[in-house]
């Protein structure tokens, strides 16, 4: 294993930018690392060449004083449902399989600006509707800490290959949990930011007022140097007009100490596998040491809550694939047409009673988070990976379908819009990763980065990798 | 608890053109996600607007985090 294989961005920028290392080095090294893990399934379209002919004009670039910054040089992978000019963007699907876009998505086009290099297309589940990223058309993906186990999803290929080492950095879609899942399950960071930070353009939507797109990296700095790249308003999406961006690098040095944070000690946050449950305590117990406040809230109707996220998914996800559900259904994988089928059965008056019952959480969580905390903090999954093909999962004496297991404690982040992280805090059954999560308040990505980089760099269980074969 | 062929009636009024075997999985699903959905009714929601897009009033600036 060479010593690029797990360097963080930081530590990549430093050595290019003194050109102590090449573009062309680092590319080459990860092509042939993602070539000896192909087994993991984690990219569904490897960009080779293209990704050397940028790193090429990369390094002449870097050579002639003109560094763009901190993402100059450093290769990233996107979810293959992020439109890319000139490259097959297939969604995980068959529909799609041969599909290539004209037009980059917004977050393409700005990590490029930024000089960061495209190496590939990574695996998700079939149209982001899943948690599994077990593909009936790509074949399944892998978790590199066991490859018996999912990596989680929707955006499992994101997750695979930044825990794998196969690149620092991969962006991936949320509408339920599918970036923080996936980053939990395989012990790498994952970031949603707040609705409205980052455009949406030229993203395949799941559904559409609950996606957002953010990075999977393998330190809290390098998700808030990748989420600076990507944010900001972008007239493509409506929904990100009007914001200021912050400047998220120097957020992750706050400090901390004297920050109030609540716990959720409601029964539904309290459904947790026993390894979960004694990682998740230690990480309370770390937070503390760090000198934050801690203290037991009560996060207002999860249940209620949690249904009209399901509600307001499937309609929306319904309507998106309307038309191929009539024309084309067969080209669907079972999982997914079931999903696409029952939404169909939500009434316009149900859809708005959820929309309605998501302004009542809404309000009763702002109250929570202005009155009584900065942020909150719970686990990210309420077990680590299921295997491969479970359709149920054990949590806390009590089996649960797989997505309602693994989206139960990220599914609320979607409905509210608010900014999620989770940074790894354990290892459980299986030697298996655990995940913390911390929320934040809308628009406050800054808290959520100061906290998980004072935790990262206390805990440091971010520096620890599954072994290669 | 919804049947198969209740399914199947609704799907018709739609023009949802279902197989029979996806309408027998589908029912018992449809029927525990229309029952979840009466939960919502109870919920003191008569002067909400929906809300569509998350936007908060509340979003944070610097230095009002603590």
């Amino acid at each position: 294993m060479s010593d690029l294989a797990y360097a963080s961005i930081a530590e990549l920028g430093a050595r290019l930018r003194a050109r102590t290392l090449s573009p062309v080095e680092l590319v080459e090294d990860l092509l042939s690392r993602i070539e000896r893990r192909a087994e993991l399934g984690a990219f569904i379209t490897v960009t080779a060449e293209a990704a050397l002919a940028q790193a090429a004009e990369a390094a002449e670039e870097i050579a002639a004083g003109r560094y763009r910054g901190p993402l100059h040089g450093i290769p990233v992978s996107l979810k293959d449902l992020i439109e890319t000019r000139g490259i097959r963007t297939t969604c995980g699907s068959r529909i799609l399989a041969t599909h290539v876009p004209a037009r980059d998505a917004a977050v393409a086009a700005r990590l490029r600006e930024a000089g960061a290099i495209l190496i590939g297309k990574t695996a998700l589940h079939e149209f982001a509707y899943g948690v599994t990223t077990d593909n009936p058309h790509f074949g399944p993906t892998r978790n590199p800490w066991h490859v018996g186990r999912i990596p989680g999803g929707s955006s499992g290929g994101s997750g695979a290959a930044v825990a794998a080492g196969l690149g620092p950095a991969s962006l991936g879609t949320d509408t339920g949990g599918s970036i923080r899942i996936p980053a939990a399950l395989c012990g790498v960071v994952g970031l949603k930011p707040s609705y409205g930070r980052v455009s949406r353009h030229g993203v395949f939507p799941l559904a559409w007022t609950l996606d957002h797109v953010g990075p999977l990296t393998r330190t809290v700095e390098d998700a808030a140097l990748v989420l600076q790249a990507i944010a900001g308003a972008d007239p493509g999406d409506p929904t990100t007009l009007g914001q200021d961006v912050p400047d998220f690098g120097a957020a992750v040095h706050r400090p901390v100490r004297g920050l109030r944070v609540g716990a959720p000690a409601d029964a539904y946050h309290r459904v947790m596998a026993e390894d979960v449950r004694a990682a998740f305590e230690e990480a309370l117990g770390v937070l503390r040491g760090l000198g934050i406040q801690l203290g037991e809230v009560r996060f207002p109707r999860p249940v209620e809550a949690s249904i009209a996220h399901t509600a307001i998914l499937m309609s929306e996800a319904s309507s998106v694939h309307e038309r191929w559900l009539r024309e084309r259904p067969e080209d669907y994988g079972e999982d997914t047409r079931a999903r696409l089928r029952r939404g169909q059965f939500v009434t316009a008056t149900h859809y708005l009673r959820a929309q309605r019952t998501r302004a009542l959480v809404r309000e009763e969580v702002d109250g929570l988070l202005g009155a009584s905390c900065a942020a909150l903090v719970m686990p990210t999954t309420p077990c680590v990976a299921p295997a491969i093909g479970e359709e149920t999962a054990l949590v806390g004496g009590a089996r649960y379908d797989v997505r309602d297991a693994l989206t139960r404690m990220t599914r609320l982040g979607n409905l509210l819009g608010l900014p999620a992280i989770t940074v790894p805090c354990g290892i459980g059954e299986g030697g298996l990763p655990v995940g913390l999560q911390l929320i934040g308040r809308a628009m406050d990505e800054q808290t959520i980065l100061a906290i998980a980089h004072a935790y990262e760099r206390e805990t440091g269980w971010h520096t620890r990798h599954p072994e290669a074969p | 608890m919804a049947t198969a062929d209740d399914v199947a009636r609704v799907a018709g009024l739609l023009d949802l053109r279902i197989p029979r075997e996806e309408l027998e999985r589908l029912a018992p699903l449809v029927s525990a996600l229309l029952a979840d959905l009466e939960r919502l009714r109870d919920l003191p929601i008569d002067d909400r607007e929906p809300a569509f897009v998350p936007s908060h009033p509340l979003a944070a600036r610097s230095g009002e985090t603590r």
